[in-house]
């Protein structure tokens, strides 16, 4: 073994990414358990700030997920969000941020297989680089002692 | 050699303001340090307006700030403008917050803006193309004595992309502890005009309020997120700021990719659309699985 643990947050939208994800789930398909789920309506909505609060909450990385072009359930939000995610994609890295800890997938209610391979993919990378220390030096020094956020480095 | 420029500036907003065309003027005066906006109703002050290469503010941002807004409202307002700051009063009309027949644009020839360190003509100034405003209701100058201003107006934005990842974290925060979060900087730029900002909101609090060093980094992720497509280079965040951070080459990172990635220019034209608010079918999407 000898892996370290780590923590991975993703934004899936409820009518594609997430369903995806449940099927993989569904069809009891294996894969790594770092990874968290948190449901939104629509990739439209993933915001920078969440992006943010994941990292600053002890997420050593972030995926975001919507409906391949064309499927989104409210036509063009994955659309929009395209730039969006281009545009944080690079200030992360302008900033110093692996851009390993961002990720972006395409991904659809048939796709369970493609969700687990994602997410194997992504913890081996995070895994690799190891949990996402930089960032919780920032935060530690906020929260002080006795309330730092539990990495399960330990 | 006379300031032909300026006294032509200000025959004409003497006359505008005689005739009715305009209300009140919003233009450069002097100040004790330096530059200061100036809003002429009087005719007879006219006198005071000025206009040089110290002339660096973008004056675009009063027509959205409260409560200046309320006092101006219904009157017909003329502004000053460099090629560079007309491209916010677009971004402004492309959002919708300033109709383009409310405002008269009196557009300035401009051979380039001095720093007010001393260190010359502002990096944002080089390679300009709009030194003769298009699309205002008037210009003021003459093309036949500007000279080009060459160089890389992203210099200092491609100097930090040099850097590798490490390098670039430990500058960034090290820049950003700096931040007493005053938001100065947002209440400089003509383009942060929410009246209910995301800094402010403490349900659920996205951003922590006290200047920490994360909550430093959010916000300015936030912020240049925020701007992003629609900064316009104008440098008021940088200026603004005690603790001289250069925050405008966060917003202008972001504006070189998107030129390079979109062919987009925040504010080029009126009746362009935003660029967070449209999308192309064949947008870049090789970062996406
Ligand atoms: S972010 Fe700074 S440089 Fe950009 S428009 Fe606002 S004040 Fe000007
Ligand atoms: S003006 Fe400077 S100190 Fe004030 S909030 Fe902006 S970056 Fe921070
Ligand atoms: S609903 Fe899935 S991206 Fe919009």
């Amino acid at each position: 073994m000898g892996e370290r643990p780590i923590r991975i947050i993703a934004f899936l939208c409820n009518w594609c990414s997430y369903a995806g994800a449940d099927l993989a789930g569904t069809i009891r398909l294996k894969h790594r358990a770092d990874v968290r789920v948190i449901r939104v309506p629509c990739s439209g909505r993933i915001d920078a700030a969440f992006i943010l609060k994941a990292y600053e909450r002890g997420a050593d990385a972030v995926i975001v997920g919507g409906c391949h072009p064309g499927d989104c359930h409210y036509v063009s939000g994955n659309l929009s969000a395209r730039r969006r995610f281009l545009v944080m994609k690079q200030l992360l890295e302008f900033m110093g941020i692996e851009p390993e800890r961002f990720e972006v997938v395409w991904c659809s209610a048939a796709e369970g297989e493609k969700w687990a391979k994602i997410v194997d993919d992504v913890c081996e990378r995070i895994s690799t680089l190891g949990p996402f220390r930089s960032y919780k030096a920032l935060t530690a020094s906020v929260l002080g002692p006795g309330r730092e956020i539990v990495t399960g480095e330990e | 050699m006379k300031n032909e420029q300026e006294a032509q500036l200000r025959r004409r907003v003497r006359e505008l303001l005689n005739r009715g065309t305009v209300e009140v003027l919003l233009g450069y005066g002097r100040g004790l340090t330096g530059v200061r906006p100036l809003f002429v109703r009087d005719p007879a002050n006219a006198e005071k307006l000025i206009w040089n290469e110290h002339c660096n503010l973008n004056l675009a941002g009063y027509l959205v700030r409260e409560p200046l807004k309320q006092v101006m409202a219904g009157a017909r307002i003329g502004l000053i403008v460099k090629g560079c700051d007309f491209r916010a009063v677009n971004v402004l009309i492309q959002e919708h917050q300033v109709e383009r027949q409310n405002i008269y644009l009196i557009g300035m020839v401009c051979n380039g803006i001095e720093s007010d360190s001393g260190s010359g003509i502002l990096i944002k100034c080089r390679g300009c193309n709009v030194q003769v405003p298009e699309g205002t209701d008037e210009v003021i100058g003459n093309p036949q004595e500007l000279r080009q201003i060459d160089g890389d107006p992203f210099e200092d934005v491609r100097a930090i992309m040099e850097m590798s990842l490490p390098e670039r974290w430990s500058f960034w925060t090290s820049t950003l502890s700096r931040c007493i979060k005053c938001y100065a900087c947002r209440q400089a730029c003509p383009l942060c005009y929410c009246e209910e900002c995301i800094t402010e909101k403490s349900r659920p609090q996205w951003i922590e309020k006290a200047p920490t060093l994360s909550g430093n980094l959010a916000y300015h992720f936030i912020r240049t997120m925020h701007l992003a497509g629609r900064c316009v280079a104008c440098g008021e965040c940088s200026r603004a700021c005690p603790v001289d951070i250069p925050v405008d080459v966060l917003t202008r990172f972001v504006a070189l990719t998107i030129k390079e990635r979109f062919d987009y220019v925040a504010g080029d034209e009126p009746d362009g659309k935003p660029f967070l608010a449209s999308y192309c079918e064949d947008d870049p999407d090789d970062f996406i699985k």
